[in-house]
């Protein structure tokens, strides 16, 4: 269905008056593949605008680089909320907020000599973002920045600051239960409220940020926990002798269910582009579950057997209830 | 519809909560409950079969020494001879079929693996994956499905990727080849060439009953892949990581890309293969410049390559809006 044929059922159903302006041509936004190329290029762009600000004014301290960095956002906030309507403009103003972002956080890094307290003041800069910033893109972008920062601050306040995936950490299955809960469960609970309120906000000026908020909640779902520690899926090195159990090892099975849950939404807005993250998102976080180290595999194989049987189990059930 | 475009009905009417209901429900954005069922009790049935398949694939890559070598046999051929038995009773397109013929397809890639684990064949892992794409694809023919026919296109381009990419030098199949793949840049055209190919298949097949075989998203992936090897190829090139003939891959890459370009135009469907091809042209001529000024100064340097990349990036994208636009087909908006 177009838009003028739904214009056409509502003024029907007295919806709309019959003479209504109709909706100007062009209304769908960008398909997903145009905003991944300019994403993308966006965010490169920010990394060497960055560099480029911090090699011309060499801030020596933390407080020059907030300086920079806050007129760096400010400039893209400007961009945004004056030029919507100029590509030139949105990806300039993308990689400008981007970079002054960029140089908060290395100031509060410089600042604080802490990974922790980087990754928390992240999460708040960028939820600051999502609420604040003119613009889709830059929101939804945010949101998934947003998510992957709140799991590093739980990951590094809880079990250290270790980058990649620690051979001689132990982590007991509760902990990292809970652990992986105190993330996750807020974004999950987060999604289900603006899927089932999806009308309610659709009919405030609250869609500006409810709508780009829930895209990138969706892909922090379906990407979140692979996407917050990436390299340990590459650990294709074993230290000598026997790991210690490390029940962390455990996170990409539960990506796995958060991508299937995020798979779900994304089927309920009828979301095509985002079921294939989610699916993608699942099998990334299988491949990241075999490479972590912690279970060993023998115990991972019946892990998975069992998931497997159970999940048949469920369908069935579900099939013949259904 | 997409929901931006719902959103942007919302905003200009000014509708109240009902109206937006009521547009939703006229739009058909939301599925019905049953249809929410058939998506749940599908997405589990696969996320489940692929759990066993995994589960499988794990313990064969545990090598546990409790198990004999005959067990392992046994388990691994065991649930393939399940899978098959599973398969032929209850045949694609039935639902069971396919999914047996999943699982078979999967767990023979962790039978190849077992086999070469057992005996010590001396088999460079690019052969196990070639030996799966090949021997498996009695499985993928006979379960004419899409998720089946994806899975085979990776497991293929994961052969692709360790022959001609990673590049063994060991094997028959390289004694084959080894007069042509001399540069990594020339033999990585192989992988795109196939991937092409498969991506024509594709397109070919979407008005003839093999369609739902080939869907949309698998040509987009298939070709995306090409875009993937091109680019690499590309890439050693602008480096300057070749010698002699290295240029070829480059120069191949470029010709498939304008190949492919003016096919879509003409076609006037899908900008998904347009938007690949920018993207892979925005981050090769990023660095063909980046190679070009290295004698800048830092502040220059990182000047220019962020400029550009914002110039290219909003040209780029302004024309890709534009074709979605003027097109304006459900291809083009998805």
């Amino acid at each position: 269905m177009r838009a003028a044929d739904l214009e056409r059922a509502m003024a029907e159903r007295g919806m709309i008056a019959a003479d209504a302006t109709p909706l100007p041509f062009g209304s769908a936004g960008r398909p997903w593949f145009v905003s991944v190329v300019l994403g993308g290029a966006g965010w490169l762009a920010s990394l060497f605008a960055f560099l480029f600000v911090l090699l011309l004014f060499e801030p020596n301290t933390p407080g020059e680089a907030s300086v920079a960095g806050v007129i760096l956002l400010a400039a893209g906030f400007g961009l945004y909320a004056a030029g919507r309507d100029s590509a030139f403009v949105e990806q300039l103003a993308l990689a400008l907020s981007l970079a002054g972002q960029f140089a908060l956080l290395y100031a509060v890094g410089d600042g604080t000599e802490s990974a922790t307290a980087t990754a928390a003041c992240a999460t708040v800069l960028s939820l600051a973002v999502v609420v604040a910033m003119p613009n889709g893109f830059a929101k939804t972008l945010s949101a998934v920045f947003a998510c992957i920062a709140w799991s590093l601050t739980i990951r590094f306040g809880f079990w250290g600051e270790s980058w990649f995936d620690d051979p001689s950490q132990t982590v007991a299955f509760g902990p990292a239960l809970a652990g992986w809960l105190t993330i996750w469960a807020p974004v999950a609970v987060g999604v289900l409220v603006l899927v089932r309120r999806e009308a309610e906000w659709m009919a405030t000026g609250a869609r500006r940020i409810a709508r780009p908020a829930l895209t990138g909640l969706l892909l922090a779902l379906a990407l979140g926990t692979w996407t917050s520690e990436p390299f340990a899926a590459l650990a294709f090195w074993t230290p000598a002798g026997e790991a210690p159990t490390n029940w962390l090892a455990v996170w990409p099975l539960l990506g796995v269910a958060a991508a299937l849950f995020a798979a779900l939404c994304a089927f309920r807005l009828r979301h095509s582009p985002m079921i294939g993250v989610a699916i993608a998102g699942a099998l990334l976080h299988v491949m990241q579950f075999y490479y972590l180290l912690g279970v060993s595999l023998v115990v991972k194989s019946y892990v998975m057997l069992a998931v497997g049987v159970g999940l048949l189990l469920a369908a069935r059930r579900l099939r013949l209830s259904a | 519809m997409n929901r931006n475009e719902l959103d942007a009905l919302a905003a200009h009417h000014g509708l109240r909560v009902d109206a937006v209901e009521s547009m939703l429900a006229i739009a058909e954005a939301r599925p019905k409950p049953a249809d929410l069922a058939r998506f749940g009790v599908r997405t589990l049935h696969l996320s489940g079969v692929l759990s066993v398949a995994a589960g499988v694939v794990f313990f064969v890559a545990a090598n546990w020494i409790a198990l004999a070598v005959f067990g392992r046999f046994a388990l691994v051929q065991g649930v393939i001879v399940a899978a098959v038995a599973l398969a032929l009773w209850r045949p694609p397109p039935h639902p069971v079929g396919r999914y047996a013929l999943l699982l078979a397809f999967v767990v023979s890639g962790a039978l190849f693996a077992l086999f070469g684990q057992t005996y010590q064949t001396g088999a460079d892992v690019y052969e196990l994956f070639l030996s799966w794409a090949l021997l498996g694809s009695v499985f993928v023919v006979a379960a004419h499905w899409s998720v089946v026919w994806a899975a085979w296109t990776v497991v293929l381009n994961v052969a692709l990727w360790l022959f001609f990419g990673a590049r063994p030098e060991t094997g028959v199949l390289w004694l084959a080849f080894s007069f042509w793949a001399q540069e990594t840049s020339v033999s990585l055209i192989v992988p795109l060439l196939v991937n092409i190919g498969l991506w024509w298949v594709c397109v070919r097949l979407e008005h003839t009953s093999w369609a739902s075989v080939a869907p949309g998203w698998l040509s987009r992936f298939v070709l995306a892949c090409a875009v993937a090897f091109g680019t690499w190829s590309g890439m050693l090139v602008v480096l300057r990581q070749t010698e002699d003939i290295g240029f070829l891959g480059l120069l191949a890459t470029l010709v498939v890309f304008v190949l492919v370009g003016w096919h879509t135009l003409r076609r006037r469907v899908d900008v998904f293969p347009l938007a690949a091809i920018e993207g892979s042209l925005i981050l090769l001529s990023t660095t063909w410049i980046a190679q070009s000024i290295d004698h800048f100064d830092e502040v220059g340097y990182f000047f220019v390559l962020a400029a550009w990349l914002i110039v290219a990036s909003t040209v780029s994208g302004h024309w890709l809006m534009k074709l979605v636009r003027a097109w304006d087909t459900p291809e083009a908006r998805a």
